[in-house]
């Protein structure tokens, strides 16, 4: 994963590239075969003296193959990346700086340097008379504008000039990785545009970019998926779905929920505990969000709406979030309530959100427990639950809902900790309350010792 | 907000000069450039006889509709050859003065409109809201001295006439200069169901690519530098300004899917390189209006050398497959055309 207290610099690097020409054969294979021939030649022109790079917002133009750009006093030969910054806005979320150092993880927002890719049209590497000609076998003409999208990172000192030519080499990779894409996907007169989408993966402190066809639904490129996962030694948890890419700063700062919040606390330490914690990411919900007032009887509800951003943020569903009523009327629809539940203020438990699950195709488990007392009984198929599955869960009792987000477990001892996402928080969606009040690992005296549960676990559906 | 008139020295002399020799019926047309305020005439020209005629015809009062077309054909031909930042800005005629207002005004609007519609045919871009759309009539009485101007507004056929003040000036101040190189490698694929698979229709597919090149981003040399900034601000007293342009950023289009693939019946394509130039009249330019200039004729460059291939095609009544090679190199382009420095010793 991207280290949360990175002293890196992100730089992307983003622009339509076009492809445009003219063939002669009009079959899938000369179709397939004028793409690879116009892709050799727009990473010729990435190559040469004609590719220039853009710093957003600034008046930095830069030309990585002759070295020279639009600033240089400030931006010499031997320049460290460090230079960059001072002359390209940088995206970067300050609202992290807010959370209290005491409870959190060590945090250093992301900084990230926006690139855009343009080519000059008056430096031709060749000077050529002007010719117009005409070809009376021209039979097809295509045109494609390719989405390129590279991420690298750089450490603050490295040389400028080093990192360029990392940056026109990731280029052309990517241009390489299309043309495969185009070649695999191309199926008679139809090219689907190659995207390219960028992971967080376990192992790996950078991204990895994977490019998938355009126009093609999150199952029909499992095969594909598989292929990744196998040549990366990922196992069977999903990371490369589509919906999974990674929330670059301004994507956080535009998203209306604050997401993944748990991954800023400490876990228990691993000396004592093996930890289990969901897998992937989903947005926090609780009371008094969105201007609905459930103070005092939404709290499964708001469970309920950060189970199914889980599913959404994974890609095996996408519907938006349900409001309330929303909810209401599903367990009406599932024959699990009577009409008047809508516009009611009525607290729902673990088996109608299973009911709920089970209308959007998912499947869940429910363990009852007898007692709060008895809860770390439970902590082995917690533990199961949360390494095999990975999916928030939902922990129903007379009064309160909880969602539970992972388990720290001793064997021996039999000590058990529970991460604990609390969804009765009224606060404001800002990272720094947020991971002040509504996240924390909590000891078995949390649970109500008296009191029943009924914990609503669900199934991650099959397959990457 | 009255647009003022000025008349450069040259054209007036010139002008004068045709009066003297009683060139009554003479017609010409008027070429300069038209900034926010001012429209400059820098030069005038004088179209030539039909079926080469030694003189002007008997009754100059009259015009008709082949001589309104025989002089909108000549604007069309020196439009080709003027670079940019210089149009064709109207008429000029020497007459007597015995024509009815009326007749006048309807005869002049007929000719400032064909003459603007000829040299519209040799553009792929169109002039922006706030440009003026007047053209002019320049009336030279041969018996007085004075030259009567005659505003139309092409877009407005009921806007009044105006009739305008020409204040003559030396406009010997040297004009500034942008320069560009460019790259050009267009693919226009020509529809299976074309008449002619190789004509003129067949330009139309430069559209693209004209709106690519006005929507590009530029550099002055080698500076980025604010579209409403001047352009002789901060740089030395240098008078060509080297231009490079970038291609615009490209808009992805959200919830495309697909690759565009289209039959064609066969294809034109434009390659090569082209150098272009354009003149800002005095020192208080914008450098958007420099850009403007230079893009325009750019467009204008490589539309023209199209034409004349097509043109070039009919007259040699080729068949088939054309490979037609237009040598284009830096010096060539600027020899064809209207070298304004040569104007400006002229009038001196």
């Amino acid at each position: 994963m991207v280290p949360l207290d990175s002293e890196d610099y992100l730089i992307r690097i983003r622009g339509g590239l076009s492809l445009d020409g003219i063939l002669r054969k009009t079959d899938e294979k000369g179709i397939k075969d004028g793409f690879s021939d116009a892709m050799k030649d727009l990473m010729k022109k990435v190559n040469s003296q004609s590719f220039v790079l853009f710093g957003w917002e600034s008046s930095l133009y830069i030309w990585p193959k002759s070295g020279f750009n639009t600033q240089p006093t400030e931006l010499q030969a031997n320049s460290s990346c460090k230079s960059l910054v001072k002359l390209i806005p940088i995206e970067v979320n300050d609202y992290l700086k807010k959370i209290s150092k005491k409870k959190s993880v060590k945090v250093e927002p992301l900084k990230v340097i926006n690139l855009e890719l343009l080519f000059e049209l008056t430096r031709p590497d060749v000077i050529e008379t002007v010719t117009v000609h005409n070809d009376q076998k021209s039979r097809i003409h295509f045109k494609l504008t390719l989405p390129v999208d590279v991420v690298i990172f750089a450490h603050p000192d490295d040389q400028w000039i080093k990192t360029q030519e990392k940056i026109v080499e990731a280029v052309s990779e990517q241009l390489l990785g299309m043309d495969q894409c185009i070649q695999k996907y191309t199926k008679g007169k139809n090219v689907p545009i190659p995207q390219a989408f960028h992971f967080e993966l376990p192992e790996s402190t950078i991204l990895t970019t994977a490019i998938y066809p355009a126009g093609y639904k999150e199952k029909d490129l499992e095969p594909q998926r598989k292929e990744l996962h196998d040549k990366l030694g990922l196992g069977d948890k999903p990371y490369l779905r589509r919906p999974m890419s990674y929330d670059f700063p301004n994507d956080d700062l535009l998203n209306k929920y604050v997401k993944t919040v748990h991954k800023y606390i400490p876990i228990p330490s691993t000396e004592e505990f093996e930890v289990y914690v969901v897998h992937g990411s989903y947005t926090f919900h609780h009371y008094l969000q969105d201007d609905i007032n459930d103070s005092g009887w939404g709290c499964a509800y708001r469970s309920l709406q950060t189970i199914i951003s889980w599913f959404n943020c994974q890609g095996y569903i996408d519907i938006p979030i349900p409001t309330h009523e929303t909810i209401q009327k599903m367990l009406v629809t599932a024959g699990d309530k009577g009409p008047s539940i809508v516009g009611s203020t009525d607290w729902i438990g673990s088996f109608e959100i299973r009911s709920i699950l089970n209308l959007l195709g998912i499947t869940s488990k429910i363990i009852s427990i007898r007692s709060g007392s008895e809860f770390a009984l439970s902590a082995r198929e917690l533990v199961q639950h949360f390494e095999v599955q990975g999916t928030p869960v939902m922990v129903g009792g007379e009064p309160l809902a909880h969602t539970l987000l992972g388990v720290a477990w001793n064997e021996e001892t039999g000590a058990v900790k529970f991460l604990i996402l609390d969804a009765h928080y009224s606060g404001e969606d800002d990272w720094a309350n947020i991971v002040e009040r509504a996240i924390d690992w909590k000891d078995e005296d949390f649970w109500d010792q008296m009191e029943p549960y009924n914990i609503c676990l669900p199934q991650r559906p099959q397959g990457i | 907000m009255g647009r003022s008139y000025v008349i450069g020295e040259y054209s007036e002399k010139y002008l004068k000069k045709l009066k003297a020799e009683e060139r009554y019926g003479t017609t010409g047309i008027l070429l300069g450039q038209v900034t926010l305020a001012k429209t400059y005439i820098v030069f005038a020209a004088r179209t030539p006889l039909k079926d080469q005629a030694e003189l002007p015809p008997e009754n100059p009062n009259e015009m008709n509709a082949s001589d309104i077309e025989w002089v909108s054909e000549h604007a069309r031909q020196v439009a080709r050859m003027l670079p940019g930042g210089i149009l064709v800005l109207g008429v000029f005629l020497i007459r007597p003065s015995k024509m009815t207002k009326e007749e006048a005004h309807d005869i002049f609007r007929k000719l400032a409109t064909a003459v603007e519609a000829a040299v519209a045919k040799e553009r792929l871009w169109n002039f922006t809201e706030d440009e003026t759309a007047e053209r002019i009539v320049l009336q030279v009485y041969t018996d007085s001295k004075k030259m009567k101007v005659q505003a139309y507004d092409l877009h407005n056929p009921q806007t009044p006439i105006k009739l305008l003040e020409c204040k003559s000036s030396s406009l010997t101040a040297p004009w500034q200069i942008v320069e560009a190189t460019i790259n050009v490698d267009v693919n226009i694929p020509v529809p299976v169901t074309a008449e002619r698979q190789f004509d003129k229709e067949s330009l139309k597919g430069l559209n693209n690519w004209a709106k690519q090149i006005m929507q590009c981003s530029y550099l002055i040399n080698g500076q980025f530098k604010e579209p409403e900034s001047l352009l002789g601000e901060g740089s030395k007293k240098k008078a060509t300004a080297e231009v490079q342009f970038l291609t615009a950023p490209v808009m992805i289009i959200d919830g495309e899917v697909d690759a565009l693939i289209e039959d064609c019946g066969s294809s034109v394509v434009v390659k090569g390189t082209v150098r272009c130039r354009a003149y800002l009249h005095g020192s208080k330019s914008k450098v958007k209006d420099a850009i403007q200039a230079l893009k325009r004729d750019v467009l204008n460059t490589v539309f023209i050398r199209c034409q004349m291939v097509f043109e070039d095609q009919v007259l040699n009544k080729n068949v088939g497959s054309l490979f037609s090679r237009i040598a284009c190199k830096v010096t060539c382009v600027i020899d064809e055309r209207l070298e304004l420095s040569q104007l400006s010793a002229v009038a001196n």
